[in-house]
C-alpha cells in the first residue's frame, strides 16, 4: 500500500544533507514477484558473477547508499550530498575502504548508478586490485559485483568516493 | 514483428524486468526510446491512425485494470510506454491518454510521464517570439482536495508579447497552455 499526503502525493521521508540541505525522495511499491523473478533471471543469465544480496524494490541506488534503503533519489542530487557531506574523490584503488562509494554514469556524463564498495583485494597475478561492489539495480534487486560487471543501462564507472578523513 | 506481438512483449515481465534496471525517470525513457520493440511500436503506429486508436484504448483497458494493492502497479511500463509513444505519434491524445494513466492506482514511470504532460511549466517567452502566433491549448485548472483537475476548454490561437508567461505543455511541439482566471 501506498502513503498519500493530503494532495495525493506520495509521502517523502524527510532527509537532509549534513549542512541541511533538504534532499528530494519518494517512496516506490514493491514490483510484483514475477517481475522480480524475470530480473533475477536475467542477472543470472547476463552477469553470472554477481551474487543476489535482496530482491527488493522500494528504494534506488541512490536511496540504498543515503537513506538506509527507504526511498528513491534521483542520481542527479548526488552532487550535492558529495559536497554537503564532506567526500573527496579516492584516485588510487590501494587506498579504498569498504563502505566508500563508486560512481557511474551514462554516456552524457550524467550520474547514473552508485554503489558501496564492499571488497577490495589485490590480484597477484594481474598486479591489479580487484573491487567488488554493492548496488541496487534500478528497483530490480541488490547484488554484489565486480565494479565494471553490470548492466550497461547503469552507466560507466567513474570514480571512487569516500567521506572517510 | 506484428503490433499485437510488440505489444505482448512490452506487456511482459520480461520487459518491465529489463527497463526497470534504471535508477532514474530520465534513464528509463531514454531505455524506452532506444528499445527495438518500442521503436517497432512507434514505427507501426506512426502511420496508422487505426493503430494510435488502438493505443489509446489499451492505455484506457491497462489502467482500469484492478490490482494488487500490496505490489507496485504491474501495467506500469506497459502504459509508461503507451503514453510516450501516443506522447510522440500523437500528441494531440497526449492529455487524454495522461489522463487515463493518472488514474491507474500505484504506478511510478507512467504517473511521472503522466504528470509532465498534464502539468504544464510555465517558462518566460523569449523576445525572439515577440508576435509570434502559438497554438494555445486553454484550460481550467482547479485544486482541490484531490489532485488538480484540469478540463480542457479548447483551443485557440494567441499573439504572444515579450516575456510573457506561458505554460509549456512540450517544448518541442511548439504547444502552449494558458490558465484560465478563476
Amino acid at each position: 500500500m501506498v502513503l498519500l499526503n493530503e494532495q495525493g502525493n506520495r509521502i517523502n521521508l524527510p532527509l537532509a544533507t549534513r549542512k541541511g540541505r533538504q534532499i528530494p525522495n519518494e517512496q516506490r511499491d514493491e514490483l510484483s514477484r514475477s517481475i522480480m523473478d524475470a530480473a533475477l533471471e536475467q542477472v543470472r543469465r547476463q552477469h553470472p558473477a554477481a551474487r543476489l544480496r535482496s530482491l527488493r524494490s522500494a528504494y534506488n541506488c541512490m536511496g540504498m547508499v543515503f537513506a538506509n534503503r527507504r526511498v528513491w533519489i534521483e542520481p542527479d542530487q548526488l552532487g550535492m550530498i558529495l559536497a554537503d557531506d564532506g567526500y573527496s574523490r579516492v584516485s588510487d584503488e590501494r587506498d579504498l575502504q569498504p563502505g566508500d562509494v563508486a560512481v557511474y554514469r551514462g554516456s552524457a556524463g550524467e550520474v547514473s548508478h552508485v554503489g558501496l564498495v564492499a571488497e577490495v583485494k589485490p590480484n597477484l597475478r594481474e598486479g591489479t586490485w580487484e573491487v567488488q561492489v554493492l548496488s541496487q539495480w534500478g528497483s530490480t534487486g541488490e547484488y554484489f559485483h565486480r565494479v565494471d560487471d553490470l548492466s550497461p543501462a547503469l552507466g560507466h564507472f567513474s570514480g571512487y568516493w569516500t567521506e572517510r578523513i | 514483428m506484428n503490433w499485437q506481438a510488440a505489444l505482448t512483449e512490452i506487456e511482459s515481465p520480461q520487459f518491465a524486468a529489463r527497463l526497470n534496471v534504471v535508477s532514474s525517470a530520465k534513464a528509463f525513457f531514454r531505455e524506452v526510446a532506444q528499445d527495438p520493440v518500442v521503436l517497432e511500436l512507434y514505427r507501426q503506429v506512426k502511420d496508422s491512425g487505426e493503430l494510435r486508436e488502438s493505443t489509446l484504448d489499451r492505455i484506457h483497458d491497462l489502467a482500469g485494470q484492478e490490482i494488487d494493492r500490496r505490489y507496485e502497479n504491474p501495467n506500469d511500463t506497459p502504459l509508461a510506454v503507451l503514453l510516450w509513444l501516443t506522447h510522440h505519434t500523437a500528441p494531440e491524445a497526449g492529455p487524454v491518454a495522461a489522463h487515463y494513466v493518472a488514474r491507474a492506482p500505484q504506478c511510478w514511470y507512467a504517473r511521472k510521464l503522466a504528470r509532465w504532460l498534464l502539468e504544464p511549466r510555465q517558462v518566460v517567452a523569449p523576445n525572439s517570439w515577440d508576435g509570434v502566433e502559438a497554438k494555445v491549448r486553454v484550460v481550467d485548472s482547479r485544486t482541490s482536495t484531490a489532485p488538480t483537475v484540469s478540463a480542457m476548454l479548447g483551443y485557440e490561437k494567441v499573439r504572444l508579447t515579450p516575456a510573457a508567461s506561458v505554460n509549456v505543455i512540450s517544448p518541442e511541439m511548439a504547444r502552449y497552455t494558458v490558465e484560465a482566471a478563476s
